[in-house]
């Protein structure tokens, strides 16, 4: 649904030519929750923002293609990929602190999302957050207030106030949806009178109340601490199925995509190398990278005594390394990988490999 | 003590104004006085210092407003545009204007635009400005103004005499741009550089990725966070404003505080020149006040 | 951790030798600093090209004539070459407008290092008299003062100064209380070298930097209150040339000849303008160097 095609990225720095993104080529299938590991400067958060065109000035694409539903995203105007953000992909970033406006209320920025969206996704969201079963706040008042908006009322045919209304009610069945205890009162803060934890639901509340077909999730727990952490995940996992179409994981860490992602892609200074499902990638990691991540995570209960490691540090990319950008810190590296950048092949049922050790079949 | 002073009222002016007393204790007297309005007697106006200064008030406000008023008209939106054609045409200007603006003398401004708007003007059959008080006399005698705040364009406008609000405007028009003009580059830069500062911050991509249009961003997202360090460059711009009136109220031979402070130097009136001084220190006192309550107003993170 | 500082004087001139070196290099600030550096030589110069006896050569006949080829900026009430005049008043106000900002600079910075570094009431008392004359704009207060003190251009001059001083007062008492805390300072007390040689030679070059930066700053708004003031009346008396008093002058004759009024404040404004140019590029470059 969302097809990634050989996606070329550089930035023009004082310094030189930062060659971030080298033919990244994955897909997202519909329904499914792909997961993006790789280090910092891996070139992750760089795809996101290429996905939905939000990058910086000096930031240009040379080569490659973004589809979603068959569409590419790099050929639309501004406008369409304006309303293309708006219905179709949601985006939730790192920090909830610097992303959300410090001068706007969480009412007045979810609200601005909310008068945005279309009749028909915002049936989706109410439907929703009825079967959640959240009968907290059950009094006469807020069960009215569903079903009022049970007939989603944004249409621009009704009068300004009313759809302000439709918008507020509907704030707060999203803010109820991500599981804050006090909706209408959170709906009338600001960003920083909230904990990390609440403003990180806000953020994914404004992404659901889109009911999106494609969510990126642009490392969203790295920002908080770990037992907030879970709550959240806890939180995407049921929500996964009811509001969003398909999500991609951005994150660094292999215990979220553990959790939450069918399939994984594992990138590297601006490659994709490994891609596979989930289980598949734990159990039989290929790419000697991935191999390297695998054993760098310590298992708690085992003593250890130094922590793994992958020699070496990420490459510059300005002037990237020759051939397969890995080779200089690749343990089984060769003559070939120092000059032959590797493909994507396929090594088995949904599992591709970019290494000269595996395959000679394209993918 | 002039001249003029007899030798027998010596002894009462000194006890009077305690000048054998030692210094503490004079100015502890002079301290009272300012609290309970006494501040002094003017000897060249033969009235208190107080209702001299408070008689001329309204006039420099009028003055001080309307150049604010050029200053956020102009400065702000220019500001912002600067910002938004970041490095083109528009920007150069607004760089020169600020340059040309802070190196300008003001009443050198003045007399050029008089020279300009209501001479050259007149010669070449333009419609010209006046050059110089707050009104056309004859025509206030033929429309008075009822004084209701002492603010000619307010109080006839308010009181329907549409004739005299047209002439106070026309009159108003010259000294408030000379007075506005040093600050008016100064506010377009500051607008635009914090301008720059909002739009590259996180919560702008954020805003961006919701699908919202470009205006929106922009005048919803970004201006309530650029306007925060203007208001404090606003809020210094109130001293120079208060600066320049002295000059530029000579120039335009505008009726205000200034003038009279200058007009006081001339007859050598102590009491004046100090009651005008302590003056403009309260109203900036008051300007600052407002700045900060404007602080909180526009950014929640401040409370008081 | 460091126990050695880097600067003294001699470091400090090699480093304003190197900004000048960059100052070339915009062309905006570069073409402020080649007019400002105009500016200072017409004042060197000016009375030796340009006799000043001009000023006092009152030649009825010639009044009021427009600029031609024979009068460039055309002649004056007296019958005075408005050019002639207009270069013998450049000293005057660069003169003045250097006086001021040095004299503000001196005082200001020797208050200031000793201030904040001896600190207690001493420090106090001095942010409290600070703290007054920032509560009035400097245009008033120097016209208050230059009213009190009576008429003639040093009186002027000691006005602005006094106005001047307690900016660089403040920039560089905050720069000396970070400064006091670094470990070389307490070395050389631990030495037994006295506070006032220790503030002389150690604290003031490590710490003078901002206030430099500053003071290039002043420059243009200087020389417009020493303009502004004397076109008031205030400074040389009337047939001295001085910017600001000649168009004090050409008022009378705004209409009539108006390039009585133009010419004069054009120069202001030309003055002001390029030494805020080279004050902006000196700025720039300073900058980070500031970040110490």
């Amino acid at each position: 649904m969302l097809q990634v095609d050989n996606v070329r990225l550089n930035f023009h720095t004082y310094a030189g030519e930062v060659k971030a993104l080298d033919g990244v080529t994955f897909t997202v299938k519909e329904g499914e929750a792909l997961g993006l590991v790789g280090e910092s400067g891996c070139g992750k958060s760089v795809t996101a923002l290429a996905i939905v065109r939000l990058l910086p000035e000096n930031a240009y694409v040379p080569e490659g293609r973004i589809l979603l539903e068959g569409q590419n995203l790099r050929n639309i105007s501004q406008d369409e990929m304006r309303k293309i953000r708006a219905h179709k992909i949601a985006m939730v970033f790192q920090d909830p602190t610097t992303f959300l406006n410090p001068v706007l209320t969480i009412g007045e920025q979810l609200e601005e999302v909310v008068l945005l969206t279309t009749p028909d996704q915002l049936t989706r969201v109410t439907t929703a957050s009825e079967q959640s079963g959240d009968l907290r706040g059950g009094d006469e008042q807020s069960i009215e207030r569903r079903e009022e908006t049970a007939q989603p009322q944004t249409s621009s045919k009704l009068s300004r106030s009313a759809r302000k209304k439709a918008a507020r009610a509907l704030s707060v069945e999203a803010l109820k949806l991500v599981r804050l205890p006090d909706p209408v009162r959170t709906l009338r803060q600001y960003p920083h009178e909230l904990s990390g934890g609440m403003r990180q639901r806000c953020m994914i509340a404004m992404a659901l109340v889109r009911n999106p077909i494609l969510f990126i999730a642009d490392e969203i727990t790295t920002a908080l601490d770990v037992t907030v952490q879970a709550q959240i995940l806890e939180l995407l996992r049921e929500l996964k199925r009811k509001l969003i179409g398909s999500t991609l994981l951005i994150t660094h860490d292999l215990g979220v995509v553990a959790e939450l992602c069918d399939r994984v892609a594992v990138m590297y200074a601006g490659n994709i190398v490994e891609i596979a499902e989930v289980n598949e990638l734990f159990a039989k990691p290929l790419h000697p990278y991935t191999q390297g991540l695998m054993r760098a995570v310590p298992i708690v209960g085992r003593h250890l005594k130094r922590l793994e490691t992958i020699q070496g540090s990420v490459p510059d990319l300005i002037h990237p390394p020759s051939g397969c950008r890995f080779h200089p810190r690749c343990p089984f590296a060769f003559e070939r990988c120092r000059v032959e950048k590797p493909q994507l092949c396929d090594v088995g049922e949904e599992h591709k490999v970019a290494c000269h050790l595996y395959g000679e079949k394209e993918s | 003590m002039t001249e003029k002073t007899r030798e027998a009222d010596i002894p009462i002016l000194i006890s009077h104004y305690h000048l054998n007393d030692p210094w503490p204790i004079r100015y502890g007297v002079y301290l009272w006085n300012l609290l309970t309005g006494d501040w002094g007697y003017s000897r060249s106006l033969s009235q208190p210092v107080l209702v001299a200064l408070v008689e001329r008030f309204p006039a420099t406000v009028e003055l001080a407003f309307a150049a604010a008023l050029w200053i956020v008209a102009v400065g702000i939106p220019f500001g912002i545009i600067s910002a938004l054609k970041n490095n083109k045409l528009p920007d150069h200007v607004s760089r020169l204007i600020a340059l040309t603006g802070v190196s300008t003398p003001v009443f050198w401004l003045g007399l050029l635009l008089i020279l300009v708007f209501f001479y050259f003007f007149r010669m070449w059959g333009l419609p010209s400005l006046p050059s110089s008080g707050r009104f056309d006399a004859s025509l206030a005698l033929q429309h008075p103004v009822k004084q209701v705040t002492g603010l000619l364009v307010f109080d006839s406008l308010v009181t329907g005499n549409f004739i005299m609000t047209e002439d106070a405007l026309a009159h108003l028009i010259l000294p408030s741009f000379a007075l506005g003009f040093v600050d008016l580059g100064v506010i377009m830069r500051i607008m635009r550089s914090s301008m720059l500062e909002v739009l590259r911050q996180d919560y702008i991509t954020m805003a961006r990725s919701k699908g919202l249009s470009e205006r929106v961003v922009i005048y919803r997202h970004a201006l309530k966070n650029a306007l925060i360090p203007t208001v404090t460059v606003g809020g210094l711009a109130a001293a120079t404003l208060l600066a320049g009136a002295p000059l530029t109220e000579t120039v335009f031979a505008w009726p205000g505080m200034g003038r009279l402070a200058v007009t006081a130097i001339g007859t050598n009136d102590a009491p004046l020149i100090m009651g005008f001084v302590l003056i403009v220190a309260l109203i900036l006192v008051l300007v600052n006040l407002t700045v900060d309550m404007l602080y909180a107003f526009l950014d929640p993170r401040i409370k008081y | 951790m460091m126990a050695t500082r880097r600067s003294s004087w001699s470091a400090v001139i090699a480093e304003l030798k190197f900004a000048g070196h960059l100052l070339i290099q915009n062309r905006l600030v570069f073409a402020g600093t080649i007019i400002a550096v105009g500016v200072l030589l017409v004042a060197i110069v000016g009375p030796v090209i340009v006799s000043p006896s001009v000023a006092t050569n009152i030649d009825t006949s010639q009044r009021l004539n427009p600029p031609s080829f024979q009068y460039w900026l055309g002649t004056d009430d007296y019958g005075r070459d408005l050019f002639k005049v207009i270069i013998l008043s450049v000293r005057l106000d660069v003169s003045a407008m250097l006086e001021i900002v040095s004299a503000g600079l001196f005082i200001g910075v020797l208050l200031g290092a000793f201030s904040g570094f001896i600190g207690g009431k001493l420090d106090e008392l001095m942010m409290r008299i600070t703290d007054i004359f920032f509560s009035i704009p400097a245009l008033i207060l120097a016209l208050a003062i230059a009213a009190a003190l009576g008429r003639g251009i040093n009186n002027l001059v000691l006005a602005i100064i006094v106005v001047q001083w307690p900016g660089y007062t403040r920039i560089l008492r905050g720069q000396v209380l970070a400064e006091k805390e670094h470990l070389y300072v307490d070395a050389l007390r631990a030495l037994g070298i006295g506070r006032f040689r220790i503030i002389i030679r150690h604290i003031i070059p490590n710490t003078i930097y901002p206030v430099l930066v500053q003071a290039t700053l002043d420059f243009g708004q200087v020389i417009l209150t020493f303009a502004g003031l004397s076109f008031l009346g205030f400074g040389v008396s009337a047939l001295v040339p001085e910017l600001g008093r000649l168009i004090t002058a050409g008022q009378r004759y705004i209409f009539q000849a108006p390039w009585l009024i133009a010419f004069p404040g054009l120069t202001i404004l030309i003055i002001s303008l390029a030494f805020n140019l080279m004050g902006d590029g000196i700025r720039d470059i300073l900058d980070p160097r500031l970040r110490r």
